[in-house]
């Protein structure tokens, strides 16, 4: 004996509007699916598209063949007359020499004593 | 979840292989460690290499040593001499080769300076004398632990070691303060050097008075700063005698001093740095 709940949940189901519903619903469900789907698409290709922008303005923006760095025997004093070095090498220079600069303490520290017995003996 | 997780690691690995791409920026700039001659790179690496190897042979002989001195000291026993005798040879002989390669390593240092890169161009030659001279001595001294069987040959061996110790010490302050004094000299210099070129570009490029009085402040405050680190070497000369700085008190403070200069130098480049890009 079914009970009136499952009478009313029959009358429901096969009712032609409980079919639209479910229809509809189907559609709703898929246009989602699809939403989703051009989302992820699209935001595939954004960020093709954006590292292709990166990767050409950094071929664009690459640095040309760096100068001959100075002969290190040599230090011009700045009495000496001035070379023409156009700006981009200028700043890599001095970044290069700030580099140097950074480490020379640190590199020292390679050559400490190192740390023995210096008393070894039986007695 | 997991395709929103593969389509970042997607994103991701395509910005970070078009990131690669500005990294050429970087790597074509030589620095100046990479002038040092590729022989000199390899030897030093190899040396390095040996000089922590026989660092670990030399712990691993002393604690033995170490311990066997500890059994006889207990013992007193003819078996539990000769193992000390032994392995006291042992150390000795391990403490020496370590020296030796440092020995090497700053010999190497100082021979592929650049006269530029020291305090006193003259003194390079007469320091890697000196310092093949105490290399040799120290090999004469290693073949004759190598033959020393008895604890009194040991005993001879742990004296001579002293003074042939104290002249490595003197040595290696010498080599070091020149090798240290010459790189931050030669730092300043430089820097000054760029900031010599650094003038000589805005005076061939004409900018808007705004722009002007940009670089006119940036120019003044680098000259501040060189007048600061002048002042630090002044200070430098009058507290670190150079006949006594290769003392060994007297290194550290001479450290001490040469750090201090080599800040200021790199905020001095710092600047120079951001004046350049006026």
């Amino acid at each position: 004996m079914t009970t009136r709940i499952e009478e009313q949940s029959v009358f429901i189901e096969q009712s032609p509007f409980y079919e639209k519903k479910v229809e509809l619903l189907d559609e709703a469900e898929q246009t989602a699916r699809l939403r989703q789907r051009k989302k992820r698409r699209l935001f595939i290709f954004a960020s093709l598209c954006f590292s292709l922008i990166l990767f050409a303005v950094s071929f664009l923006l690459r640095s040309p063949a760096p100068t001959p760095p100075p002969n290190p025997e040599v230090v011009p004093t700045p009495t000496e007359a001035p070379r023409a070095i156009d700006t981009t090498s200028l700043k890599a220079q001095i970044r290069q020499a700030r580099q140097f600069t950074e480490t020379i303490i640190l590199n020292e520290s390679d050559f400490a004593l190192p740390s023995l017995d210096i008393k070894i003996a039986i007695d | 979840m997991r395709r929103r997780l593969r389509l970042s690691l997607l994103a991701l690995f395509f910005l970070g292989g078009s990131f690669s791409f500005l990294n050429p920026i970087q790597a074509q700039l030589p620095s100046l460690s990479e002038l040092q001659p590729l022989a000199y790179q390899q030897e030093r690496e190899s040396l390095r290499r040996l000089y922590r190897e026989q660092i670990q042979a030399y712990q691993l002989a002393h604690r033995q040593y170490t311990l066997d001195l500890a059994q006889y000291q207990q013992l007193k026993t003819l078996a539990a001499l000769e193992l000390v005798v032994a392995s006291t040879r042992i150390a000795m002989e391990r403490r020496v080769e370590v020296l030796l390669t440092y020995l090497d390593l700053i010999h190497l240092e100082l021979r592929y300076a650049p006269a530029s890169n020291l305090a006193d161009p003259s003194s390079k030659q007469a320091l890697l004398r000196d310092l093949e001279d105490l290399r040799l001595s120290f090999q004469e001294h290693l073949q004759i632990v190598k033959t020393s069987q008895h604890r009194d040959a040991i005993g001879e061996r742990a004296s001579e070691f002293t003074p042939l110790f104290a002249n490595l010490e003197i040595l290696s302050y010498a080599s070091r303060h020149e090798l240290l004094l010459g790189k931050v000299r030669y730092a300043h210099v430089l820097g000054l050097t760029k900031l010599s070129l650094l003038r000589d570009e805005f005076a061939r490029s004409a900018v808007g008075p705004l722009k002007e009085a940009e670089r006119t402040r940036a120019l003044r405050e680098i000259e501040r700063e060189n007048a600061s680190i002048d002042t630090l070497w002044q200070r430098y000369q009058k507290e670190v005698k150079t006949e006594v700085s290769v003392a060994k008190g007297m290194f550290p403070r001479a450290q001490t001093h040469l750090a201090e200069i080599q800040t200021m130098l790199i905020r001095f480049y710092t600047l120079l740095e951001e004046a350049s890009q006026l």
